[in-house]
């Protein structure tokens, strides 16, 4: 594929394609991301109403907060026991809210290392407003429009983290 | 901070594995060492890690580096450890001696890009280049320019559990030799790609895997929960061939930049010829991508439209069982 044909006008995420160039040579070329440009839109749709999905299963006590992580991260439940150490048939029970009330402490925290959040964010979920609609999911972007950003600073101790609204 | 040339690259291992050896002083490009460690492939399974079926068009991580020392003579030195602590003293007694340092890590804990698109894969490449305070100094050939990296993130990504663990794995070349005997290795690089293409008698890998791909695809809403689940990971096809460090289509591209320069490092006009089939073949990809993200963009994801999908992958088997055919005679 020519150059111009391949090249993608996107600054938020680029990388390297190969193309033919004017000499018929084939070599790199700096382009923007075709699923950015296009789908990222789509992906958040998608992942906006699986995440609300998820949430409503969680306040009806159908599912755990660990299924929320585990499939926006996209990980199955034999890759979920296998990144934290504990048993594949533990994992399974631990999906289900009756099984995640009997959850060790120790467990979360493996459970939060991998999906790289407090343990704190198993039990909560911060939302963000845009035009006017509160969504699951603190959205850093949207918040930088607003009055007041979150964040969160991780302590010494791995079960505390310090929550800090800010003002813009 | 060591003084390296951060360049972007298209796949992140023969990047990465390019800009170091550019850095110890062998000029090379990312598709001449892609195509002599016989980095194109193609494959098509089931694992219990995904709930989908997943494709690969590249050899399996890691075998790049392997395969580059074995054609060429350069010697790397590759670690791995199982004691984090010792790891990062290592990391940081090799910075303390301006050697930049490749690391294998977990892509998801590299937070200088954004989070949604950031996913857990394992076999992620990066260089270290130096260390500030509490942060690492990261040349990623996935960003435009040099980024910074908590330790603790690097930790994490570099000790992550599951599939393909990086067991906190570095390397770097020790020693190049005066003459790489370039010839011999691309030759060797283009006959193993042949093997892996044509003759690997596994039904799911190479021509083989591509052919299966084009008969599973029109099944897969089997394994799908909903329309929404089966549209993401119909976008998943265009991703993983287009935007996953692929240099597009699949390394298909790539791939034909390297045999227009084994032309010139051959002396042999016919491999010009190759690179422009090699070409033509990435634009066929480039169809199935593009039409993967439209029948998924508009949810038309019915059991013809999947059948019509399949048949266009099967034509791109068909072309690379014709030209990886012909590449074997020409050796």
């Amino acid at each position: 594929m020519k150059e111009k044909e391949i090249k993608i006008d996107y600054k938020e995420q680029q990388l390297i394609l190969y193309a033919e160039k004017e000499d018929d040579s084939i070599g790199p070329i700096l382009s923007g991301s075709y699923m950015a440009k296009n789908h990222l839109a789509d992906f958040h749709k998608i992942w906006g109403s699986l995440e609300k999905e998820l949430f409503a299963k969680i306040v009806n006590r159908e599912i755990s907060p660990i299924v929320r992580f585990k499939e926006l991260e996209e990980l199955t439940t034999a890759e979920l026991a296998s990144r934290t150490g504990i048993p594949k048939r533990r994992v399974r029970r631990h999906l289900s809210h009756r099984h995640f009330m009997k959850a060790r402490v120790e467990e979360l925290q493996k459970y939060a290392d991998v999906f790289n959040i407090p343990v704190a964010n198993l039990f909560q979920v911060v939302s963000t407003k845009q035009d006017g609609t509160w969504n699951m999911g603190y959205n850093e972007k949207a918040a930088k429009k607003m009055a007041l950003t979150i964040s969160q600073e991780a302590t010494e101790n791995p079960l505390l983290v310090i929550t800090n609204p800010e003002k813009n | 901070m060591i003084d390296f040339k951060h360049s972007m690259a298209a796949h992140c291992e023969s990047g990465t594995l390019t800009n170091l050896l550019n850095h110890k002083g062998l000029e090379i490009s990312e598709p001449l060492v892609f195509g002599i460690s016989s980095g194109i492939f193609f494959g098509y399974m089931k694992t219990p890690m995904r709930e989908f079926p997943t494709i690969f068009s590249r050899i399996r991580p890691g075998k790049i580096l392997d395969n580059f020392s074995k054609n060429t003579g350069v010697v790397f030195l590759k670690r791995k450890y199982s004691d984090p602590d010792k790891a990062e003293k290592e990391l940081d007694s090799l910075l303390e001696q301006n050697i930049p340092v490749g690391l294998q890590v977990d892509f998801f804990f590299m937070d200088f890009f954004p989070p949604w698109h950031r996913v857990h894969i394992n076999v992620h490449y990066i260089v270290v280049i130096g260390k500030e305070g509490d942060h690492y100094i990261v040349s990623d050939a996935y960003h435009p320019t040099i980024a910074r990296l908590h330790r603790d993130s690097l930790r994490k990504g570099r000790f992550a559990r599951g599939s393909m663990a990086p067991k906190g794995l570095m390397f770097y070349p020790v020693e190049i030799p005066e003459q790489i005997p370039m010839e011999k290795g691309i030759r060797q690089g283009m006959k193993k790609t042949v093997f892996n293409m044509l003759k690997i008698p596994m039904p799911f890998l190479g021509v083989k895997g591509i052919r299966r791909f084009g008969d599973k695809i029109s099944g897969w809403p089997a394994y799908a929960r909903n329309e929404e689940q089966l549209a993401h990971n119909i976008f998943m096809i265009t991703t993983m061939l287009e935007d996953q460090g692929t240099g597009g289509a699949g390394f298909r591209y790539i791939y034909a930049s390297f045999l227009g320069e084994a032309a010139t490092f051959l002396k042999d006009p016919v491999f010009k010829e190759y690179a422009k089939r090699m070409m033509e073949i990435g634009d066929d990809w480039r169809n199935v991508s593009l039409f993967a993200s439209r029948i998924a963009k508009q949810r038309d994801l019915g059991k013809d439209k999947l059948k019509e999908l399949g048949s266009l992958i099967h034509r791109n088997a068909d072309q690379e069982f014709s030209f990886f055919s012909d590449l074997r005679k020409s050796f």
